[in-house]
């Protein structure tokens, strides 16, 4: 792509949760409010815009990344996964359910990306360990249930059946 | 007299009350439907940004807006002048003697007192398109000298602010007895300087509000994430003189609060005025780097604390002397008075300690203002008397189990006031060190922290027991020398197909509200969980001053049980008419009306609801057929929750890193109202300890200039530093709340942060190494370390 | 804290990105942003365009060859982490990679982007350091090698002119065994203070060994004082214990509000002490 000017806008092709999107925005818009405000899915959470609590945490072509530190352009040609693709029509899945379950969540504001680091660690070990669940999720900040039941939640047998599944589906 | 009406107990049987049930809240969460602040946008919605003090202490001496106010989407740009003229700000203190009252101006109009102060805002059509605007904003500062910490306000060489004489706020003597006999005797004193760190309570979610001002009705419509809807109503007519009908603050799902949401800001009052100018709706969500500069900070605090012991280990005297750090304003409504004065009026804990000189201090700083945050006020000194007492035992070589027994108040001492007046009428204080020390394993724990020492591993034991004024009202209130009366209402009403709906002014910002306020309306109604909405989301619904001080599950359970009896009493009135036989003899459960004993002979919840509202015929004489309850509730006495928290850690001294290998916590709230919500709350509670005692600080440079303005130096725990917990429950039922209900929500940051400072201090007893100021960092453990070697 | 207007550009090849930077003096190259995007949310830097380095693909690989690991400035510190190569040839990076921030900021920051930001808490200048690697530069006259030791020119400055690109680092396969230790306030936060130690032992006795600090200055430290001294002797706790005392004792190092001077220079010596020792351990094992 040739140089854009600031105040220019730029089409963005882009796939979310399965569905083909076109926006329009400025370079310097980043990729958590371009999701947000330009497509509306206001599942993403905005909690520091400089990458540390990980409540902006979405699936990138299947790896997490920081909604906040990309840009709106960069989800040129991506697959992109956010909470709102995660139940199948008005059941939670099986991670969502044990969240519940588990009492893993309180005010709910870190709670999406917290499924993000957690489905994305589930793909690559089903039946990981408590640390090493720990220090997957450690780059999530939550300031309401001091991480235990989330813990519980994705070490859950339910939860290790369905990512099992997913692996070899 | 309306005081004993108010705390009026419903009596009902207890069903759905003490049962773990998943929350109804959850599913919206879980699949990013809740709709928080940030969510809301309006058709014209315009964004703002705040232009912050970069100084200290500074009068502003030229602010030239033209080129902002020039740029394309900018619609309004305004500075504490233009704020002046419809309100002179946040006026704030305590009615109390010797209390110096303080205005903090909307946007500060000539002299700054912070950094982060508000001194202009940017109204555009974004929030970038604003904070472009705002670095165009020339604004020329003269410095004046800084306050930059207590030890130079008492040099008093500078004035934080105009305001305040001397940079005193307040000072209180709160108990003054004789002591100084008794510590000059005494076997053993224990004594020290604790310095208890600033901190941020950092909810995910940052301060916001959007606000909209419909000009050709003089509504507004105020959307905010606050803990205290009905009471920021109130306080927004009256700040702005704006008549409080025409007002309706909307609460939408809220991110956390944990207190820094539970005052009236500057902001708010900002936006409001702004909104009206324009009348354009318009958004301020607030970005991490202000939340850190500007929202509330907290439990910064200095203790100089001993305990005068007898050979035995048996408390004979404290005293405690507890300065604030306040910053340049009080905080609204609660001032500048909510840390250390609390503080002192809490000293002893759980303790006989028959002789106490208590005083506090609240000092003005050029910092953001002193706020509430979880344990506000408590958890300093229970830090610092914690530790003198584990200190005491190691001195005396008691277990620190043991010293605790021997001073603790039994239930035989009960009602026990103590030597700050307070009436300890209940808890199983002495039941919470025997099942700790049982959890602890301590016989066990002393022989492994012997053999850790023998191979260089340094672990400790910390121990901390607690009770808790939760769910304070007018009586609580007065007992900290705060004369304001504090109820809350609920309307309860049984719908006309037998649901029932309630409203209140307890809106929730993670604690499962909706769920366990409709277990409590479920049982006082006899119908099942799911037949009950709670909607706290407007205050077009019941007044009150909303969800704080571990007050929620209280008041809401006082107040739902008392609308709901009106309702009882009618629905039985109804049906022992309709059934022929004395209302004495109905009862409501499962979801019907029927004859006591007698399942068979009555009918279900929506008929006999359908009979009143739609049916006179069956109604008994002179029947009044509303059946909508409004009921107000303030605890006749403290309601005192209690428990205790332990925590091992292991030291690596070469290094400062501690390590955190288990936590325990007993909890006696009385009754629980849903077991898991109490868990989260201790759970969550602990993670907050562990952050404040081992991590988070507020640290300013000696310009006053905050250093710590990003989660990459204010750091938050992690799933890494916060290991898992082991919990168990004591109960003992209060008879002041329906169903025997205490509220909880803030004892682990009262009591944990103890725990693990006083592990910290036990794991480097042996190397003659004492941690008194926090946050305990790797830095500061060597730094001991090295004092002690030399 | 909304990102300050910028122009963009997402060159296909490495001359057009090129191109682009000699074009204009206060265009930055975009890498994986993970530094970069928060310094522009802090509006504490406002380049006039961003140049997307995220289609070069060019620059998103790992090859062995002839001795030397070559790695593309544009390789992520999750691919480092996952890849086979690493663990065989450059234990090191696999070691300390696991140390940069967390999975959501791996799978998107890169080596390239972490040696051009030259944050010196951060592993990667550290590891290059202690490896001796080669940095490769393009500019439009063509391309440049710049060594390790006269890349890093203090805090948050580097060999890279304006107008040029970091395009990739090669690696020198050492046939050193390796040990990396850090302390951090937190796991996933900037070194506190860092040690990397390489030993190469013949018969029990150190034939040569390699001693990089992190954190405790503006850039990598080697300490070749300490390195010399290893020299013919065998790797015991107390001559590792003397070997990190002569690596520190001239130390000058910095206090910041996480941990004091004092506490950088005498940890930074622990950090030596178990680096050796567990390198020492791992030589025989």
């Amino acid at each position: 792509m040739k140089r854009v000017a600031e105040d220019e806008l730029i089409q963005v092709r882009t796939t979310v949760n399965g569905r083909s999107y076109t926006f329009s925005t400025e370079a310097r818009v980043n990729l958590a409010d371009a999701l947000r405000y330009e497509l509306g899915l206001l599942g993403t959470k905005v909690g520091c815009e400089h990458g540390v609590c990980g409540a902006c945490t979405i699936l990138v072509d299947g790896k997490s990344a920081r909604a906040c530190l990309m840009l709106g352009v960069q989800a040129e040609g991506r697959d992109i996964s956010t909470i709102e693709g995660w139940a199948t029509g008005k059941e939670l899945n099986p991670l969502q359910e044990s969240f519940r379950r588990h009492h893993a969540l309180q005010c709910g504001f870190c709670t999406s990306g917290f499924l993000a680091t957690a489905t994305e660690l589930l793909r690559e070990n089903p039946t990981p360990t408590r640390e090493e669940v720990r220090e997957r999720i450690s780059g999530n900040l939550c300031r309401c249930t001091g991480y235990e039941t989330i813990v519980d939640a994705i070490c859950d047998p339910e939860v290790a059946a369905f990512a099992r599944g997913e692996q070899s589906a | 007299m309306n005081k004993v009406l108010k705390s009026d107990v419903a009596q009902f049987p207890l069903n759905a009350i003490g049962q773990s049930i998943l929350r109804k809240e959850d599913p919206k969460l879980l699949t990013g439907r809740g709709r928080y602040l940030a969510d809301i946008t309006l058709p014209g919605m315009l964004h703002a940004a705040f232009v912050r003090s970069p100084f200290a202490h500074a009068k502003i001496t030229h602010i030239d807006v033209a080129a902002a106010a020039a740029m394309d989407g900018v619609e309004l740009v305004w500075t504490g002048t233009d704020t002046q003229r419809f309100t002179q700000g946040v006026r704030a203190g305590q009615n109390c003697d010797n209390y110096v009252h303080t205005t903090q101006p909307a946007m500060a109009h000539e002299i700054v007192h912070f950094v982060g102060e508000t001194v202009a805002i940017v109204v555009a059509a974004s929030r970038r398109l604003a904070e472009d605007a705002a670095e165009l904003i020339d604004i020329d500062y003269e410095e004046l000298p800084v306050v930059a910490d207590i030890a130079e306000a008492n040099e008093a060489s500078a004035i934080a602010n105009a305001e305040i004489p001397d940079n005193i706020i307040h000072h209180n003597v709160r108990v003054a007895h004789d002591v100084d006999d008794t510590f000059a005797n005494a076997a053993l004193v224990v004594e020290d300087v604790f310095y208890n760190n600033r901190v941020s309570a950092s909810p995910m979610e940052t301060r916001g509000c959007v606000v909209n001002h419909e000009w050709t009705t003089g509504l507004i419509t105020f959307w905010s994430a606050t803990q205290i809807p009905g009471f920021l109503r109130t306080m927004l007519a009256n700040f702005l003189q704006i008549p409080e009908h025409t007002i309706e603050v909307i609460t939408p799902q809220v991110g956390g609060g944990f207190g820094q949401k539970a005052h009236v800001h500057v902001e708010e009052l900002v936006i409001c005025l702004c909104a009206r100018e324009l009348s354009q709706p318009i958004s301020w969500v607030e970005d991490r780097q202000e939340n850190l500069l500007s929202a509330t900070h907290a439990k910064h605090q200095i203790n100089t604390m001993a305990i005068a012991v007898d050979n035995d280990g048996r408390f004979l005297a404290l005293k405690n002397h507890a300065t604030t750090d306040s910053g340049a304003y009080n905080c609204f409504p609660w001032s500048a008075s909510i840390e250390s004065k609390i503080g002192v009026g809490t000293c002893t804990g759980v303790y006989k300690i028959p002789l106490v000189r208590g005083e506090s201090l609240e000092v003005a700083t050029n910092k953001c203002l002193i706020g509430a945050y979880r344990g506000v006020g408590w958890s300093a000194g229970q830090t610092a008397r914690e530790i003198l007492i584990d200190r005491a035992a190691r001195e005396l070589k008691l277990s620190p189990f043991e010293i605790r027994r021997r001073n603790v108040i039994r239930t035989e001492d009960f009602p026990y006031t103590n030597a700050t007046d307070l009436r300890i009428h209940e808890g199983t204080f002495l039941e919470t060190i025997d099942v700790l020390e049982r959890m602890v394993d301590y016989e066990n724990f002393k022989q492994r922290q012997l053999d850790a020492r023998a191979v260089g591993k340094y672990i400790g034991l910390g121990l901390s027991i607690f009770h808790e004024l939760g769910g304070i009202g007018t009586r609580t209130n007065s007992y900290f020398g705060n004369p304001v009366t504090t109820y809350d209402s609920s309307t309860v009403r049984v719908d006309p197909t037998g649901t029932v709906t309630v409203t209140t002014a307890l809106a929730s910002s993670g604690q499962g509200l909706p769920t366990t306020l409709a277990q409590i309306a479920a049982d006082a109604l006899g119908v099942s969980v799911d037949k009950v909405v709670i909607r706290a989301e407007s205050t077009a619904n019941a007044y009150g001053l909303g969800t704080f001080a571990s007050r929620a599950a209280v008041f809401g359970a006082g107040s739902i049980g008392r609308a709901a009896d009106v309702l009882r009493t009618k629905i039985k009135q109804i049906a022992g008419h309709m059934l022929e036989v004395s209302p004495e003899d109905i009862v409501l459960e499962n979801d019907t009306v029927h004859v006591a004993g007698v399942p068979a002979r009555g009918m279900s919840m929506a008929e006999v609801a359908g009979a009143i509202y739609f049916a006179e015929s069956a109604h008994p004489e002179n029947f009044d057929p509303t059946l909508e309850a409004t009921a107000t509730f303030d605890p006749a006495d403290n309601i005192l929750a209690n428990g205790g928290h332990a925590a091992i850690v292991e030291v690596d001294i070469e290094t400062g890193i501690v390590r955190i290998e288990k936590v325990f916590a007993v909890e006696d709230c009385g009754q629980m109202i849903n077991p898991m919500i109490v868990e989260g709350q201790m759970r969550g509670g602990i993670a907050q300890a562990i952050g404040a005692t081992m991590l988070e600080e507020l640290v300013h440079d000696e310009n006053g200039q905050l250093v710590t303005t990003t989660f990459m130096d204010y750091l938050l725990p992690s799933a890494v530093d916060v290991p898992d917990i082991e919990i168990e429950h004591l109960t003992t039922p209060s008879d002041l709340v329906p169903g025997g209900i205490k509220g909880l929500g803030e004892s682990a940051m009262i009591s944990a942060p103890a725990a693990v400072a006083g592990a910290v201090n036990d794991a480097l007893a042996c190397l003659g190494v004492s941690i008194t100021r926090g946050a305990i960092t790797p830095s500061r453990i060597f730094e001991a370390l090295q004092n002690a070697q030399t | 804290m909304k990102f300050p207007a910028f122009a963009y550009a997402r060159p296909a090849t490495v001359e057009e990105a090129v191109t682009l930077l000699a074009s204009d003096d206060e265009a930055r190259p975009l890498a994986g942003g993970q530094t970069l995007l928060p310094i522009l949310a802090l509006r504490m830097s406002m380049p006039s365009c961003l140049v997307d380095l995220n289609d070069l693909e060019e620059l998103k690989s790992i090859t062995v060859g002839d001795g030397v690991v070559r790695v593309g400035a544009m390789v992520t510190h999750a691919q480092n982490l996952a890849s086979a190569e690493h663990r065989t040839h450059l234990p090191l990076l696999s070691a300390a990679v696991r140390h940069v921030a967390h999975e959501a900021i791996r799978t998107r920051g890169t080596i390239g982007g972490s040696l051009a930001h030259a944050d010196a808490a951060a592993e990667m200048p550290l590891v290059v350091t202690a490896l001796e690697a080669t940095m490769v530069i393009v500019n439009q006259q063509g391309e440049r090698r710049v060594a390790a030791s006269d890349f890093f020119g203090g805090h948050f400055t580097t060999a890279i002119e304006a107008g040029e690109l970091l395009t990739a680092i090669e690696f020198p396969i050492s046939d050193h065994r390796w040990a990396f230790e850090e302390v951090a306030r937190r796991p996933g936060d900037f070194a506190l203070v860092m040690a990397a130690a390489g030993l190469k032992l013949n018969n029990g006795a150190c034939e040569s060994a390699r001693i990089t600090l992190g954190s405790v200055a503006d850039r990598p430290l080697r300490a070749t004082e300490a390195e010399t001294f290893l020299v013919g002797k065998s790797v015991t706790a107390g001559v590792a214990a003397e070997a990190a005392q002569i690596a520190t004792q001239d130390l000058k190092s910095h206090g910041d509000i996480h941990a004091s001077a004092e506490y950088r220079r005498t940890v930074a010596g622990t950090m030596v002490k178990r680096a050796l020792t567990r390198a020492a351990m791992e030589q025989s094992a």
